[in-house]
């Protein structure tokens, strides 16, 4: 049963690096793309941060699954904890300020593959779009909630 | 202080150092096959040069803070294998960090990404190994 637990948190973590890890390769690529002027070269910085989706998806099913298996296999976690409660709204906050953003990064992308077809020139409407501030709050927001997730996993607030 | 402060910073720093060396691997990568060699040098030299390294070092004194504060003896097995795996490892780090410069430099080298794609795998192996042995602590 100790064994079960180890592989079951060693897991959860390891989902916890990977939604982490995920995160941390779509912000980089994106702020390495705002920097740039040719479409050409902004696709394939935010073709690279699609990698992220996959990772952030299964890091944070892994997260959510082997949480919830957490819970219930021991005495330690309760599943009406406040913090266990909190840390699931904040997750699915989470998701879904990813998936608004992801939609919004996904037309920047197809913008500057057509632009690159197209000449390859430096655009204002695609400079826009890299640094539109409510595409910036909603991906830094759900790095935010991620990251207050992640407080509350290890200090457990009232456990 | 929180006691917990710097367990929080500790893992929250492994996984920027995660994220930023996959960063690299994922560019090194597409560098060796695509279009932008230059453009991936750059990005991946900034990659670890700009978050990996200070992650790697805030990782290490927040985490000898943490053992600290937490009273866990140096004997521990797991605290032995994972902070060996997390210090020593430094080394593979170093030598991307040279080698993604090294490839910034020539962008179209035959070995430049290629080494830099060898060893960022090499250190993400190292450092999964190491979450891996912290999170399941097998023997305590």
């Amino acid at each position: 049963m100790i064994v079960a637990y180890e592989w079951m948190l060693a897991l959860h973590v390891t989902g916890a690096f990977l939604f982490l890890g995920g995160g941390v390769l779509a912000a980089i690529v994106s702020v390495i793309a705002r920097g740039q002027t040719k479409p050409s070269e902004i696709a394939a910085l935010l073709r690279i941060a699609r990698i992220a989706v996959p990772l952030v998806g299964v890091g944070a099913i892994l997260t959510l699954t082997l949480g919830f298996a957490l819970v219930g296999h021991g005495h330690e976690f309760r599943l009406s904890a406040p913090w266990v409660l909190l840390a699931i709204i904040l997750w699915i906050a989470a998701m879904a300020l990813g998936g608004i953003g992801g939609k919004a990064d996904r037309e920047t992308r197809q913008l500057a593959e057509r632009l690159a077809s197209e000449g390859d020139q430096p655009s204002a409407e695609l400079s826009a779009r890299l640094r539109n501030p409510k595409n910036l709050i909603l991906s830094r927001g759900s790095g935010v909630l991620v990251i207050i997730i992640l407080a509350l996993m290890v200090w457990k607030p009232g456990q | 202080m929180s006691a917990k402060l710097p367990v929080f910073i500790h893992v929250l720093t492994a996984t920027l150092l995660f994220g930023a060396v996959l960063t690299a691997l994922i560019l090194s990568r597409a560098g060796t096959s695509g279009k932008h060699p230059e453009l991936f040098a750059r990005a991946t030299f900034r990659s670890l040069l700009l978050v990996a390294l200070p992650s790697w070092l805030l990782l290490v004194v927040f985490g000898t803070w943490a053992q600290h504060k937490e009273d866990v003896p140096n004997t521990e097995r797991w605290l032995k294998i994972g902070a060996s795996l997390g210090t020593g490892t430094v080394l593979v780090l170093l030598a991307a960090v040279g080698a993604a410069y090294a490839w910034t430099k020539a962008p179209r080298g035959p070995w430049q990404s290629r080494a830099v794609m060898f060893l960022t795998l090499a250190y993400i192996v190292a450092l999964a190994a190491a979450w891996w042995v912290m999170s399941a602590k097998p023997g305590s």
